[in-house]
């Protein structure tokens, strides 16, 4: 089998010189009343993963809609190496864009599909089972779409962004409708990706998985940017330590006498932020505490987006619709999500011989 | 341009709605032919009226499943949301109209080829076994008016689904205002006389016999030139597709 990745004439390489993507100002107003996206501006470097996150209705697909030029912005502009996607000579060997699961004809064949995008592209057709090999449609390429999985349908779309070889990606909640089997596919496939050096940027409400493959974020909310860069520093000194004692009135004195402002939720829980565990385990040692627990709580992806988005899902105004600062410890109730569950690092490739394909 | 005109073919082939499109075309031509020589007592009135049976393939509304072909070709990108790659492949809407325009074109003149060769080896057998004896060169001039309604239709439809963009509406507004509401026009006075510039007063113009006076005169209107009825049709054809690229194709796709 050819190499998957082998460029086709024409090709943009991966990671080439030209793959950020700057909004600038970006505004959509639809009917002259519903402002989905206001002045948004951010900018995707060159070979990063960035996760574009945000509740629903936030504007993330509208705002991949008008990078890519399918959705005339009322104001602002957006540019892909510096030149508006419509202006781009062959648009398909720079970006590569899978926005929904449903753009196919029912009737054909997830090949002849990727064929007329060959030749809209002027790629030479053996691209079209080339990628059908790379996620694992080779099976299935002969038939009609109508008979696909949801998964095997983001699949076909994932196929066709890599037609062209390009060393951007745009990609709008590629796991929505997948299993958790798919999910975790999806998961290697964008480390595979990234592997490469492509700049991609992925919209998608799975915090997690996104925290595992994206090197930046960018944060929406009621259309307007809430925050952007990357995970480590948007979390960065929000750890807590959380200590549980049965003298837990010294162990206050102690860290407030530290220069810190520890919290007792309760009578034998002492929460404190922006302190490494072994500073608290210290102090307690050299107060004379007791310890009956001694942990630290990350703040990860998921808090950190819930509490940038508070509101949307309650149909609260943001205050003012400035991004709000994050900073002291909030309370919030419990997320509608599950902690990050850290599994082993997924291998991305094909289905292996003698194993069975995930059929999506 | 060559690419996008290739991937225009490949759509097309890649479903069996050009299968059936044809099937119907051949079976409209059949049974055009089949009325315009059985419709005729006499050999002697046959062989008045072989210009008649020369342009069956286009008269007997063999053009109507060619309008709609035309209007699939844009609409059914909209209905199943195939537009959105289409347009990441091809941003410019104008190059992606005027691929369509030129693929349809070479459908529509492959169709007409079809439903003519149809045509003549029904006719001219038949015409000889009832004593009319004629040839295609004798009848070249009603085979090309033929052939440019055929092959013209489909540019109208893909126009109108340019414009119309959805595939209900455009297929029923089409093919209603194509049978019945441009026939209406002739019944209102004044605004009688843009019937000829429609499509179906310049399928009338082209198909009615231009020696015979009065038929070509309807209802106090009369109808132009079979040659300036193919220009009419071309117009509608280029005239709505640069409307819906400019238009309607060019709105947000969302």
């Amino acid at each position: 089998m050819t190499h998957p990745y082998a460029a086709p004439p024409g090709a943009g390489t991966p990671s080439g010189p030209d793959g950020r993507i700057v909004v600038n100002e970006l505004t959509k107003v639809f009917g002259g009343r519903v402002r989905a996206v206001d002045r948004l501006s951010f900018t995707v470097e060159p070979g990063s993963v960035t996760g574009f996150l945000g509740p629903n209705g936030a504007g993330k697909t509208t705002t991949l809609r008008m990078i890519l030029g399918l959705i005339h912005p009322t104001g602002g502009n957006s540019t892909i190496g510096g030149v508006p996607y419509r202006h781009l000579r062959n648009p398909m060997t720079v970006v590569g864009a899978a926005l929904e699961a449903s753009s196919f004809h029912p009737a054909r064949s997830g090949r002849n599909h990727l064929r007329i995008l060959c030749a809209a592209a002027q790629l030479p057709d053996r691209r079209a089972d080339e990628v059908l090999d790379l996620v694992g449609l080779h099976d299935a390429a002969k038939r009609k779409v109508r008979g696909y999985s949801m998964g095997m349908r983001q699949r076909l779309g994932l196929a066709a962004t890599l037609l062209g070889n390009p060393s951007i990606l745009i990609l709008d909640e590629p796991s929505n409708g997948l299993d958790p089997e798919g999910i975790r596919w999806l998961r290697g496939f964008f480390r595979h990706l990234a592997g490469e050096g492509r700049t991609v940027l992925v919209s998608s409400h799975l915090l997690n998985e996104v925290q595992e493959f994206a090197d930046r974020v960018v944060i929406l909310n009621r259309g307007q940017l809430v925050r952007q860069g990357s995970i480590a520093e948007l979390t960065a000194g929000t750890d807590t330590v959380v200590v549980r004692s049965p003298q837990p009135g010294p162990l206050v004195e102690a860290l407030r006498g530290a220069g810190r402002q520890p919290d007792q939720p309760d009578g034998n829980t002492v929460r404190v932020r922006g302190i490494e565990m072994a500073e608290v385990g210290h102090l307690a040692f050299t107060s004379g505490v007791e310890l009956h627990e001694l942990r630290t709580e990350r703040f990860d992806l998921e808090e950190l987006f819930f509490t940038l988005t508070e509101g949307a899902y309650s149909g609260q105004a943001m205050p003012g619709q400035q991004a709000p600062q994050f900073g002291p410890p909030q309370q919030f109730g419990p997320p509608p999500g599950q902690p990050p569950q850290p599994g082993p690092p997924q291998q991305f490739g094909p289905p292996q011989p003698g194993g069975a394909p995930w059929s999506g | 341009m060559v690419g996008l005109i290739r991937a225009e073919f490949r759509k097309l082939l890649t479903t069996q709605v050009w299968f059936w499109m044809l099937l119907l075309c051949v079976g409209l031509t059949i049974l055009g032919v089949v009325g315009s020589i059985a419709g005729q007592e006499t050999d002697l009135d046959l062989a008045l009226h072989v210009r008649d049976v020369m342009i069956s393939a286009s008269s007997a509304f063999t053009y109507i499943p060619l309008f709609v072909l035309g209007v699939l070709a844009v609409t059914t990108e909209y209905r199943y949301q195939t537009i959105t790659p289409t347009v990441l492949a091809t941003p410019s809407r104008w190059a992606l109209i005027t691929a369509k325009l030129i693929t349809y074109a070479v459908v529509g003149a492959v169709f007409a080829i079809i439903c003519l060769a149809v045509q003549l080896a029904m006719a001219l057998p038949w015409l000889s076994g009832r004593h009319v004896h004629t040839t295609i060169g004798d009848q070249k001039g009603p085979l090309l008016m033929a052939f440019a309604v055929l092959a013209l239709f489909a540019l109208v439809g893909l126009g109108a689904g340019a414009l119309l963009k959805n595939q209900i509406v455009a297929v029923t507004v089409g093919v209603i205002f194509i049978l019945v509401l441009a026939r209406l026009f002739l019944l209102i006075p004044g605004v009688k006389y843009i019937y000829p510039y429609l499509p179906t007063g310049a399928v009338d113009s082209i198909s009615t016999d231009p020696h015979n006076h009065d038929d070509r005169i309807i209802n106090h209107v009369h109808l132009i030139a079979p040659g300036a009825g193919v220009v009419v049709l071309l117009v509608w054809g280029l005239a709505l597709a640069i409307l819906g690229a400019g238009f309607t194709m060019n709105r947000d796709i969302s």
